[in-house]
């Protein structure tokens, strides 16, 4: 009787054998060694796997540190490195550059039950995130031909585009008032127990000063009027619209004055103008 | 008498920019991690330009991932080509690993850390690949790195170095050796002698890879963590480690050295005693080198 044909068991593909150890590192599941066809079994290959996890979950946690302020305040060290890993390995990043790693917690901190108790986290995690951004924005490119044309032009016809280093934040919570009592040394507990109790909806104002690269952001609170015009501006509406929008207590001069001057404008579109007129489409 | 040129530089890290800046110390160049300053508009690309107006600096990269299957990403390239083109720094650096992948319903996923290549011919394909889309977007050759990996593949076709020497016939690209990612796989190889483990390594390589083509040294200390040892750069480079990188200038000759440390970081002082010592070495090769080929003459 002829042996039995020994067949070679066929190689594995670079893509299959770099699929299964990624799913390895990031599912859930106990992983086996033999899928990714590593030479570790067994205890080694744990040991190796969790030397992989420890490194993303650090480098992750290490960047969700700082790009998350108030909510590693709030939490408090343990339970906020054990949120970044479950961030982690539940939204695995998309890029190489951890810059970006906290794109998502927001919107992940919603969809968790255990901190459902914890209804503001999630908008206190945009503001943190907004406030990241803006710290790498780029700056206002307001130029003197824009005041010019806000000077000459028709209210009806111009809109200001805010710069790219301003952002308008609204949440149903107190939003500044917890990211300015996170920022201090001793935290005033019972102010915040009282903010958040009383339930106020607040708009977060975020800028970085033009001239500055490496001041931080600045968090004011947005007074209704500035809210409602600011808003106005976001969606494009002209100038006129924007300031009915504001209403008759808004101080439009002040504004631009330290709009200009803090550079939160980028330029000043007119309708009329052809090449605007197309922008503005 | 003219002094001779400092060739070895440090890891340049946020905690130390201030004391950097201050003590503007003699040093051959200053590397920094490429992604932490793809940024052009915060505060550390102000730093890095006041930095490369006084040392010539290399990029160090973590996250191009030149081993994915899937191919590197295109936004990453782009900004290390715009960092590049700003900086215009000596060297520009990688790792020889994969970190991009398909995942579940998520897509192309990063996992932000170096994992593991096999060494076979399909592995080399692809790196050959992603190398050459890399250096013909950068117009410039590329150092690729030796990995410390807590996992091999049990399929090869080549040995390490036989693997990277190839690598660089391939595509032009040069090497980048990491004495202590050498070390810290010996060890957790259970190597009966470790060290000569390493040095073997280096002959290897040096044997067969094309003159020049090792164009930069990374030294680093490592810790031991649940029975492993850990490439963390976070402690001195350790003594094992300082002779193997002597036993690589009498192979290679003296090359430009960083001393990389990433966490615990110490006084700044200390690390610019480790960039010293490494300096001293590399002045000892040469001085060494230059008495034989007189000899010789």
């Amino acid at each position: 009787m002829s042996p039995a044909p020994q067949f070679k068991k066929p190689r594995m593909s670079e893509a299959q054998r770099q699929r299964e150890l990624i799913d390895a590192i990031f599912s859930p599941r106990a992983a086996d060694a033999s899928c990714a066809g590593t030479q570790q079994n067994g205890a080694q290959w744990q040991m190796g796997l969790a030397a992989y996890r420890g490194n993303g979950r650090a480098h992750a946690c290490n960047a969700l540190r700082v790009q998350f302020p108030t909510v590693l305040a709030m939490l408090g060290t343990e339970t906020f490195d054990a949120l970044c890993f479950s961030y982690w390995r539940t939204c695995p990043p998309r890029r190489g550059d951890l810059a970006w790693v906290g794109e998502e917690l927001p919107a992940y901190i919603e969809t968790l039950e255990t901190l459902a108790e914890w209804p503001w986290l999630a908008d206190c995690a945009r503001l943190d995130w907004a406030v990241w951004q803006m710290s790498g924005a780029p700056p206002a490119t307001f130029a003197e031909s824009d005041l010019r044309r806000l000077v000459d032009g028709d209210p009806a016809a111009l809109s200001l585009k805010l710069s790219p280093s301003v952002r308008r934040l609204s949440s149903a919570w107190p939003i500044v008032t917890l990211y300015d009592a996170h920022r201090q040394a001793h935290p005033d507990w019972e102010a915040i127990t009282r903010a958040i109790a009383q339930n106020h909806a607040q708009t977060a104002w975020v800028w970085r000063p033009h001239e500055d690269l490496a001041a931080a952001p600045s968090v004011e609170l947005l007074d209704a009027a500035s809210d409602r015009w600011i808003a106005a501006l976001d969606a494009g509406q002209t100038l006129d619209i924007a300031l009915d929008s504001a209403g008759e207590t808004f101080d439009f001069a002040a504004w631009l004055e330290q709009a200009i001057r803090q550079g939160w404008l980028d330029a000043v579109a007119d309708r009329h103008a052809p090449s605007d007129a197309m922008g503005n489409a | 008498m003219q002094s001779v040129p400092h060739m070895n530089g440090i890891g340049l890290r946020q905690p130390h920019y201030r004391e950097f800046r201050a003590a503007r110390p003699s040093l051959g160049f200053v590397e920094v991690h490429s992604e932490n300053f793809f940024n052009p508009h915060d505060a550390a690309a102000q730093v890095l330009a006041a930095v490369r107006r006084d040392y010539a600096v290399s990029l160090h990269g973590v996250g191009l991932a030149l081993g994915s299957a899937c191919g590197v990403d295109d936004a990453h390239l782009e900004q290390l080509a715009a960092l590049v083109e700003r900086i215009e720094p000596v060297r520009v650096s990688d790792h020889a690993c994969f970190a991009r992948a398909p995942w579940s319903q998520r897509g192309i996923i990063h996992a932000n850390d170096l994992l593991p290549i096999a060494f076979t011919h399909g592995s080399l394909d692809i790196l050959c690949s992603n190398v050459g889309q890399v250096q013909e977007r950068l117009k410039r050759p590329l150092l690729l790195e030796n990995l410390s990996a807590y996992l091999d593949f049990a399929e090869r076709d080549f040995s390490e170095p036989q693997f990277f020497a190839e690598l660089g016939r391939r595509t032009g690209c040069g090497f980048l050796l990491d004495v202590n990612n050498l070390m810290v796989n010996a060890l957790n190889a259970d190597e009966p002698d470790p060290l000569q483990s390493v040095c073997n390594w280096i002959d290897e390589l040096a044997d067969i890879a094309a003159p020049g083509f090792v164009g930069e040294i990374h030294l680093a200390g490592f810790s031991a963590q649940a029975g492993l040892i850990i490439d963390d750069h976070s402690s001195p480079v350790s003594e094992p480690v300082w002779q193997a990188y002597r036993h690589a200038l009498k192979r290679l000759g003296p090359l430009p050295t960083l001393i990389e440390w990433d966490e615990h970081l110490p006084a700044f002082s200390v690390l610019l005693g480790e960039a010293a010592k490494a300096e001293a070495l590399c002045a000892a090769h040469r001085v060494a080198r230059a008495a034989v080929a007189g000899v010789a003459a």
